[in-house]
């Protein structure tokens, strides 16, 4: 079978090529829950079938490089329209359920107008609430269509000529704030170097059968999983994250039952599964099948990755199944993981060499208070330099700097933001000689030691909780609504290290606010975030009108507040503070 | 999982149990007045706690009603309520 993927023109070429050399094998799954006898499947010649028929019909009626906003739920008509649009050259925009919350709908209303598709494809139920939405911000003329079904018959053959390498094939919203959402432009080249880079740096091909919960208009349930899936013509059998949430051990009966080999999912749901699963549930379970378990999309935790390698020994997992893997939306998703069968490099760092202000790096230690990080492998395909985020010169092994990436998969930029993508896509090396200046910036910060790439934290402000990303701007808008002694005063949002990442939230009050009101304000910031965003939020620290630092032009000053935080330099009227928070607080304090 | 609990204690004492086990806390820990969003449950442990109370009680519950009765108390009560 032919799998150099460099070869193909498009996303659409390689799939239709695999689907005729697959036809006959499962494409796609829908597991319908352990207690079901049959789920739903589609064959790659019936999954190709339905895509051509959607494509043909698609391009009767849009032109070539129109967005199409694909707001569905984890099912059939997800896949299909998806690949519809990639064969009719139409930038598929994948983006949240709208309905299922206020802020989802809020965002996929903002994703609208920022990209103005022709076509929205939702389902019935969501529809209403999707075109009221956007009814109002005045996009009458984005049609509103329930996605229906594909239709009889072998599909006609498509009119125009098909994307090349260079076509936007998909605009991925995954970063910047809800009212502000930044899209990454992928190319048909980007997907495809995606999938032949993941292949190469992980050993996954073929021969192996996927299996996820993850959302699909996520990049690592995408591209990760779906995508790849695709272009190798190999299985694939996905559920909805509610159900891996409401029942983890769920997505483990789902791999078993189907013999999965590869799957994925961040950091929180293998911790989940630790917690979550009874001894008895565990007792049915296989899962000697498993290949690679990659773990990313959030911060690798050493001590819950590990709990679940050893909770699940019992159940045939492998030690070395689980695999912290590091990748972004700015590069179609794969950056680097290890290859099936070696087990991760953990390393216990001096904690104090790490977080140096001055000239900070990876030291190994052996005493106590050493922090476990992991390496996530060497990448593939793709050139990493840790820089100098101040200077933009190229960083020696051991020391810790921002990441910059270079390879085939990285995106062309942020649609509609020429400024915004030379800074992020477009960056030089000052000592790079000729460098043609197209380093992506990750914004994440790490080391090379020995080839292998390590994460060890962020240079951007983004909060990333339970594997979504979140902005601090967005949860201190929400905090200043929620109380009239916020409301026109400061508050600012930074994530602090207890290990493992907690979101604090530093606001003003009203200097006329009475103490004994303090604690039922913090209480309701705690609660209504939590259950808007729904991420934890308990660590409120109230402080005097003008504590909050700001720049000149107004701009919150996050980090400056973590370190003034973490040094205990905040001087609260009040504090709500978690345990594992006020540890570090005393800790910083001695 | 546990025995399916009967009455309001027990359903109060299950419940407890649930959240700190979710918490990973000791029982004592748990505050059934406070709000469950002060005990530290986020939306992946509201969901997780749906699952517990519809596999050990049957009754089908979202987290938005979990937010709406916002206490282990008042959950408590208004499970009787469904159950009965």
């Amino acid at each position: 079978m032919r799998l150099d993927l460099d070869a193909y023109r498009n996303v659409g070429d390689a799939f239709t090529e695999r689907a005729a050399q697959c036809s006959e094998r499962t494409a796609v799954t829908f597991f319908e829950g352990s207690a079901a006898q049959d789920h739903e499947s589609l064959s790659f010649a019936e999954l190709a079938r339905r895509a051509g028929v959607r494509a043909a019909a698609l391009e009767a009626r849009l032109a070539p490089g129109d967005r199409v906003l694909i707001a569905l739920p984890t099912c059939s008509g997800f896949v299909e329209v998806y690949l519809a649009c990639l064969l009719a050259g139409l930038v598929a925009v994948p983006v949240p359920v709208p309905g299922g919350s206020a802020t989802a709908t809020a965002r996929v209303a903002a994703i609208a107008e920022e990209c103005a598709p022709r076509l929205a494809v939702t389902t019935g139920p969501d529809r209403e609430a999707l075109v009221a939405f956007l009814r109002e911000r005045g996009l009458d003329d984005v049609v509103v269509e329930g996605v229906g079904e594909a239709g009889p018959g072998e599909p006609p053959a498509l009119v125009r000529r098909s994307p090349d390498r260079d076509a936007l094939a998909v605009l991925q919203y995954s970063s910047g704030s809800t009212g502000m959402p930044k899209g990454v432009m992928l190319t048909h080249g980007n997907v495809l170097a995606n999938t032949a880079a993941l292949g190469e740096g992980s050993g996954v091909g073929p021969g192996d059968s996927f299996g996820i919960w993850l959302p699909l208009h996520h990049d690592m349930g995408l591209f990760g999983q779906l995508t790849t899936a695709l272009l190798f013509g190999a299985p694939i059998v996905l559920m909805p994250p509610t159900r891996f949430v409401r029942r983890p051990v769920e997505w483990l009966r789902m791999m078993d039952r189907f013999g999965t080999t590869v799957t994925a999912a961040p950091n929180f749901a293998y911790e989940l599964c630790v917690r979550a699963v009874s001894d008895e549930a565990l007792d049915e379970l296989d899962l000697s099948r498993l290949r690679i378990a990659f773990n990313g999309s959030e911060p690798v935790h050493v001590p819950s990755m590990t709990a679940f390698s050893k909770r699940f020994a019992r159940a045939g997992l492998k030690p070395e199944v689980v695999s912290p893997a590091y990748g972004l939306a700015e590069a179609t998703v794969y950056t680097s993981t290890n290859r099936i069968g070696v087990p991760p490099t953990i390393l216990v760092m001096d904690p104090r060499r790490l977080e140096a202000a001055e000239r900070p790096e990876l030291v190994v230690t052996s005493s106590g208070d050493g922090r476990e990080i992991t390496g996530v492998g060497t990448p593939a395909r793709m050139e990493v330099r840790i820089v100098d985020p101040a200077t933009c010169r190229t960083l020696p092994d051991g020391a810790v700097g921002e990441i910059w990436l270079h390879g085939a998969n990285v995106g062309r930029g942020f649609w509609n933001r020429p400024d915004l993508s030379e800074k992020v896509f477009g960056v030089r090396l000052a000592d790079g000689g000729d460098d043609p200046g197209d380093w992506l910036r990750t914004g994440d910060r790490g080391a090379v030691v020995a080839g292998e790439l390590f994460i060890t934290g962020r240079i951007k402000e983004m909060l990333i909780v339970n594997g979504r990303n979140l902005s601090p701007h967005d949860l201190e808008q929400e905090a200043r609504a929620t109380h009239p002694a916020l409301t026109g005063f400061v508050g600012a949002v930074f994530g602090v290290a207890a290990p493992e990442e907690r979101i604090v939230l530093a606001h003003e009050v009203d200097p006329r606010t009475r103490a004994e009101d303090l604690p039922g304000i913090a209480a309701a910031v705690t609660r209504r975030l939590t259950i808007e965003f729904g991420v934890p939020m308990r660590n409120v620290v109230l402080v005097r009108r003008g504590t909050v630092l700001r720049t000149t032009s107004g701009k919150i000053q996050r980090n400056a507040m973590r370190e003034l935080f973490l040094a205990g330099g905040l001087a609260p009227l009040h504090a709500e503070l978690e345990p594992g928070v006020r540890r570090i607080l005393a800790a910083g304090a001695a | 999982m546990t025995r399916t609990p009967r009455t309001a204690d027990d359903i109060r004492a299950w419940l407890i149990g649930r959240v700190a086990h979710h918490m990973e806390l000791p029982a004592t820990e748990i505050d059934s007045e406070a709000s469950l969003t002060e005990n530290g449950l986020d939306s992946v442990h509201a969901f997780a706690l749906c699952g517990d109370i519809e596999d050990a009680l049957g009754v089908a519950i979202e987290p938005p009603q979990l937010w709406d009765v916002d206490t282990v108390t008042l959950l408590t009560a208004y499970l009787v309520d469904l159950a009965d």
